[in-house]
């Protein structure tokens, strides 16, 4: 014998087409008009809501959702291909840039700095250094002066370099220059780090 | 037939899209009704279902049905359209009267069906979409559950327990509401 306490637990989740004459919830609610009320209101108030919502009707026409579809496909098309676009042109952006930066790379001053140390014959280290300081223009430019060595360092571009190197040489090599000239071996000497310089670009003591 | 309207339609025919838009047409409305606030936010789900059905129409493959298809289409915008409105503003809790007032207190207890009807509406527009998709397609719609897992990718058990949860917040609500349930000895 079902109760009302079962019969209501399974109107509350069955579905209500199967119940149906001969099962135990019919069976019940055919003796019990409060599960029958409540059986019949809630097949009511499903199928209201169903007809409801079946008899509702898009108010739009098809020809101007037809016409909508294909603008907004084409917008939706456009769109797409812009975003494709400024996607390539963030990628160009990026490899320009990076090209540049390579570029600056191999021209960066740090990687062509020349430091060397030159013994002096006939000027002092400060005149030596006055001369020299005219065409040390870059920020990576150094000079070091040591009177009592005679001796001056300058660390410099290699371009700054030569044009320093040859107007301190034009001096040195002068007739009114009585000290003997040194052997080429203890003209320069040559600082840690200088391996990567070009030899080629600072004088040699043979040519003057 | 609608394999060629859609190969057709994918090659630029206007006319086949036209048709096959004229015969989803009202399908889609239907289902964008399950999970819109109201007719008019339908109608918009139902637009831009066909602006995207047009658009990826390259994608439909032919291997289910394109009514499958389309409902995923309606179905992904109606869920999209919810997300970016966190709003939960429904046209059915606007209009509801005290729930005290859907039966008379006449000794008969007469029900004012009317207003069990707007009961249920809005007992159906604030379960979780999930759940309301479910009851939908199964119990208004009258599809099977295992029909219905097929359609929305998911487990027959997992739309079965959705089901379950649905009918129980939506029947437990209106039965609630019955004068009678209160005479019952639970």
């Amino acid at each position: 014998m079902t109760t009302c306490a079962e019969c209501l637990q399974e109107i509350s989740t069955a579905r209500l087409a199967d119940v149906r004459p001969g099962t135990a919830v019919a069976y019940h609610a055919a003796s019990c008009p409060s599960c029958a009320g409540v059986l019949e209101d809630i097949r009511f108030a499903e199928w209201q809501l169903a007809t409801s919502l079946n008899e509702l009707q898009p108010q739009s026409s098809t020809q101007s959702l037809i016409q909508g579809a294909l603008e907004g496909s084409e917008r939706l098309r456009r769109r797409r291909l812009a975003r494709w676009m400024r996607g390539g042109l963030a990628a160009a952006a990026c490899g320009v840039f990076f090209v540049f930066m390579e570029m600056r790379t191999e021209t960066d001053p740090e990687n062509d700095v020349i430091t060397e140390t030159i013994r002096l014959k006939c000027m002092t280290a400060t005149q030596a250094s006055d001369l020299a300081t005219m065409y040390l223009r870059s920020s990576v430019s150094r000079i070091f002066v040591s009177d009592e060595l005679r001796t001056i360092t300058l660390r410099a571009r290699s371009d700054e370099y030569a044009a320093a190197r040859m107007a301190i040489d034009q001096f040195e090599a002068a007739p009114s220059c009585v000290s003997p000239p040194p052997s080429a071996d203890a003209d320069v000497i040559v600082t840690p780090g200088q391996e990567k310089a070009d030899p080629s670009s600072a004088p040699r003591q043979d040519d003057r | 037939m609608v394999r060629a309207r859609v190969a057709l339609a994918r090659g630029g025919d206007v006319n086949s899209f036209a048709e096959l838009v004229t015969d989803l047409h009202p399908f889609v409305f239907r289902w964008a009704l399950t999970f819109a606030h109201d007719a008019d936010d339908a109608e918009e789900i139902t637009q831009e279902t066909f602006v995207r059905m047009h658009h990826k129409l390259h994608q439909f493959k032919g291997q289910s049905a394109l009514e499958g298809w389309v409902y995923l289409i309606t179905r992904n915008i109606a869920l999209e359209r919810r997300r970016k409105s966190k709003r939960r503003k429904w046209l059915s809790e606007s209009v509801l009267p005290g729930l005290e007032d859907v039966y008379t207190t006449d000794p008969g207890a007469r029900v004012d069906r009317q207003r069990l009807s707007a009961y249920i509406r809005h007992f159906f527009v604030t379960l979780p979409p999930r759940q309301r998709e479910v009851f939908d397609l199964v119990d208004l719609q009258g599809h099977e559950p295992a029909e219905v897992a097929d359609l929305i990718g998911s487990k027959p058990g997992v739309v079965r327990a959705n089901l379950f949860k649905a009918r129980a917040a939506i029947r437990g609500h209106l039965m609630e509401l019955h004068p009678a349930w209160r005479e019952i000895d639970l």
